[in-house]
Parts: structure tokens; C-alpha cells; sequence
């Protein structure tokens, strides 16, 4: 995807972003209450998030800035570069180090690290949103404004290739054509794939059924098989943004290809507890 | 660190005794009751259904991080299934560590993450016997593993 050809669907409204920032600095206020904070917000994404949050948080507070790029001008995840290095000294001080989305955890991860070696006296972490998807590096962040699927998100800081970051609202970005073929399908096998699709919780009162078994042409991705179930059971549409997807136990990437017997699960985020 | 999951139709069984160990000075635990109100209107029950071998995978998933990143002991969870009339208990945890501040870290990282990615959810059972959406299709979950 590239910013020329996305449709922007809104995903959190200005009033939805604004309740939730409000109570994280409701929470953050109270649990350092009686003490001095420094606020490290990780360059640019954050800064929006950052600038809302600290003014609702009743603390006496400082904030500083780290820069770390790992998408260098392009949608895909690669190495980190330091790019700015905090200006004040985060020994013996409260550090809360803010970021604008937990992804693959890398950058929040570095810049952790980095900090721990400073001697701070605590050090916690506050993310606007946390994707909901298995992480080859074990983090979470102590505050977390909202959890969501695995999409790409714009908005509010965030951006695809530079752009899209003073959008007011969150939005959910979508290729506007269909992505061709690879030239490489041709060396695969064209045979159909056939899987099963399980339905659970309220998906299952939309479809009236637990599971159905279809066809879908070779090379389909998880994604593919959603949009085949929806023009069969249209009531699936709405929830395509919150569907949580997983083929056998594991949690998928929509982009995961299929094969064929596949058991692949829909449903609704859980609450558990 | 043992392990002890289990996604158990409601009653849940008896709270077993901390597994005896001379390294762990610190025992936490928590149980969780159902209200008797959501969202301000009374309720009767929640039915909470499972995924059931999903379920189990993610909780061994949740574990094996809570394993890699503190030094703890012993690790339960038990999670009822089911209906669990408003007042009883849906699920209860431990965790067992030599000292509180990983046994109180491990058992708060274990509920956090179960409400993201365990697959279990709840549907209401209000006043006048009616239950929101998915049990209306006559589908009812599997009751054991």
C-alpha cells in the first residue's frame, strides 16, 4: 500500500481518542501520585498522543524526546536508527516512556533497554494503541489506550510514508484496487484450497451455524476466505475491523496464506474473566 | 514452574491447597465473581463459552512468557465455563514465587493477557431469562477438552 491508493475508513473518532487519553492520565496521575514524572515520548508518531496526555496528568512533570526510525519512509518494519537522544538525565528520576503503537514491540523494546541503562528509579511504558498479535519479542506496555487488529492505522501521529499524521481521528487504511497476482503463482499448485471456517461467539448467531467448509481459488489468504463468508453471511461485514482470526490455535496475520483442510477460526475480541 | 490450567464447566472445583515449596515465600491469588449488574441493568448469570483447545494453547502461550520472565515457581488458572450465576466465581489464579513482587507481577500479566487473547466469552443472562446473542443459534460449546 502506498498513500496514493488508500481509502481511509475511521476506526477511533476524535471523542473516542479523547475519553480514553483522559483516562490513562487519570490513571497515570493516580498511580505517581506525590511524584515527579519525565515523560519520554519516541519521535514523531507520539507526539500528538503525548501533547493531549500530559495535559490532562496533574503531576509535576518534564518531557523529553527520543527519536528511533524503523519504517525509513516505507510501510514495512525494518532496522532501527537513532535519529535523537534524550536532552535531560533519566537517573533516579520516574520515567514513563509514551509511544504512539506497540507493533512488533521493536522500537519500544530499544528504547527501554536504553533507559534501563541509565538507572532510572521505575520505568513504565504508555502506548495509544497495542495490536493484538503474537510478538517475536515478549512486551507490553503498562498503559494501553486501546487494543486493536491487526491493520494498518493512520491518524492522530501516525503515518503511511510520511503522511496522514495530523488526521484528526484513527483510521483503518484499505488498497483502494486489488493487489495482482505474483508473477510466481504460476509455480504453484492451482489446485483449489478447501478449508473450514468455525464461527464463534455472537458470529455464530449472525451465520446461525458453528462452521461451514468452502472452496476458495489457490494462493487465497485468510483475508480472502473473511471476504468469501461475508458475501455469504453479510452480518459479518460490520465486525471486519474487530474479527479476530486464527488458523488451528495460533493467531493470524490476514495476509497468511492458506492450505488446503485448513481449520481456521472467526470471533469476536474475548472476555475472558 | 508447573502449571495447572484448567477450563472447567462451572462450579469451578475446590481451590486446591499452594503446592508445597520451601523456596517460595510469596503466594498471590485471585478470584473473580460475577456482578450482579452490567452495563447498570440486574443481571442473573453470565455463560461464558470457550474456544476450548485455543483457549488452553494461548494460556500455555501467556505462561511460557510469564516463565521467560520471572522466577516463578508454580503458575494455576482456572477458568469456569457455562452458566455462573451472578454472586459465584468464574475464575480463580495463583501464582507462587520466592518473592511478592514477581508472584504480584505474573498473576497480573496472566489476567491482563487472558482478556486479550484467550478465546472465552461472556454472554448475559438478564431478569426476564433473555441471553444476548450467541447461544441463540442452539449451538452450545463443548464441555470438556
Amino acid at each position: 500500500m502506498n498513500p496514493s491508493d488508500v481509502s481511509i475508513e475511521v476506526f477511533l473518532t476524535p471523542d473516542q481518542i479523547r475519553a480514553r487519553v483522559s483516562e490513562l492520565a487519570e490513571q497515570i496521575t493516580r498511580d505517581y501520585a506525590g511524584q515527579e514524572l519525565l515523560v519520554v515520548g519516541i519521535l514523531n508518531g507520539t507526539i500528538l498522543f503525548l501533547a493531549d496526555l500530559v495535559r490532562e496528568i496533574q503531576l509535576d512533570l518534564h518531557f523529553d524526546f527520543v527519536g528511533l526510525s524503523s519504517y525509513r519512509n516505507s510501510t514495512q518494519s525494518g532496522s532501527l536508527t537513532w535519529t535523537k537522544s534524550l536532552t535531560s538525565s533519566p537517573s533516579a528520576r520516574h520515567i514513563l516512556v509514551v509511544e504512539d503503537i506497540l507493533d512488533t514491540g521493536q522500537t519500544l523494546s530499544a528504547v527501554l533497554q536504553h533507559l534501563i541503562n541509565l538507572n532510572p528509579l521505575s520505568i513504565k511504558s504508555c502506548v495509544l494503541l497495542e495490536k493484538m498479535i503474537p510478538r517475536p519479542i515478549p512486551i507490553h506496555a503498562d498503559y494501553c489506550g486501546f487494543h486493536i487488529p491487526d491493520r494498518f492505522v493512520v491518524g492522530y501521529g501516525l503515518d503511511m510514508a510520511g503522511q496522514f499524521r495530523n488526521l484528526p481521528y484513527i483510521g483503518i487504511c484499505h488498497p483502494i484496487s486489488p493487489i495482482p497476482d505474483s508473477p510466481d503463482s504460476a509455480h504453484h499448485s492451482l489446485l483449489p484450497l478447501t478449508v473450514e471456517i468455525q464461527f464463534w461467539s455472537h458470529f455464530k448467531s449472525i451465520t446461525q451455524c458453528q462452521n461451514v467448509r468452502i472452496s476458495l481459488p489457490p494462493h487465497s489468504t485468510l483475508a480472502d476466505a473473511f471476504h468469501h463468508v461475508c458475501q455469504k453471511f453479510p452480518g459479518l461485514q460490520p465486525h471486519s475491523n474487530s474479527c479476530l482470526m486464527a488458523i488451528g490455535n495460533e493467531y493470524k496475520h490476514p495476509s497468511s496464506p492458506l492450505q488446503t483442510n485448513d481449520v481456521i477460526s472467526l470471533f469476536p475480541p474475548v472476555q475472558g474473566g | 514452574m508447573t502449571r495447572d490450567i484448567q477450563i472447567h464447566p462451572y462450579p469451578l472445583p475446590p481451590i486446591p491447597a499452594p503446592p508445597f515449596n520451601a523456596l517460595s515465600g510469596a503466594y498471590t491469588s485471585f478470584t473473580g465473581t460475577i456482578r450482579n449488574s452490567e452495563a447498570n441493568s440486574p443481571i442473573l448469570a453470565i455463560h461464558y463459552e470457550a474456544f476450548l483447545p485455543m483457549a488452553h494453547h494461548q494460556f500455555h502461550l501467556i505462561l511460557n512468557h510469564i516463565e521467560s520472565t520471572w522466577p516463578i515457581h508454580h503458575v494455576a488458572v482456572h477458568h469456569a465455563i457455562g452458566r455462573v450465576p451472578a454472586g459465584h466465581t468464574s475464575i480463580w489464579a495463583c501464582t507462587q514465587a520466592a518473592h511478592r513482587r514477581a508472584a504480584f507481577a505474573a498473576l497480573q500479566f496472566l489476567l491482563d493477557r487472558m482478556k486479550l487473547q484467550v478465546p472465552i466469552w461472556k454472554h448475559v443472562e438478564y431478569e426476564d431469562g433473555s441471553v444476548d446473542g450467541g447461544l441463540g443459534c442452539g449451538v452450545q460449546p463443548p464441555a470438556t477438552i
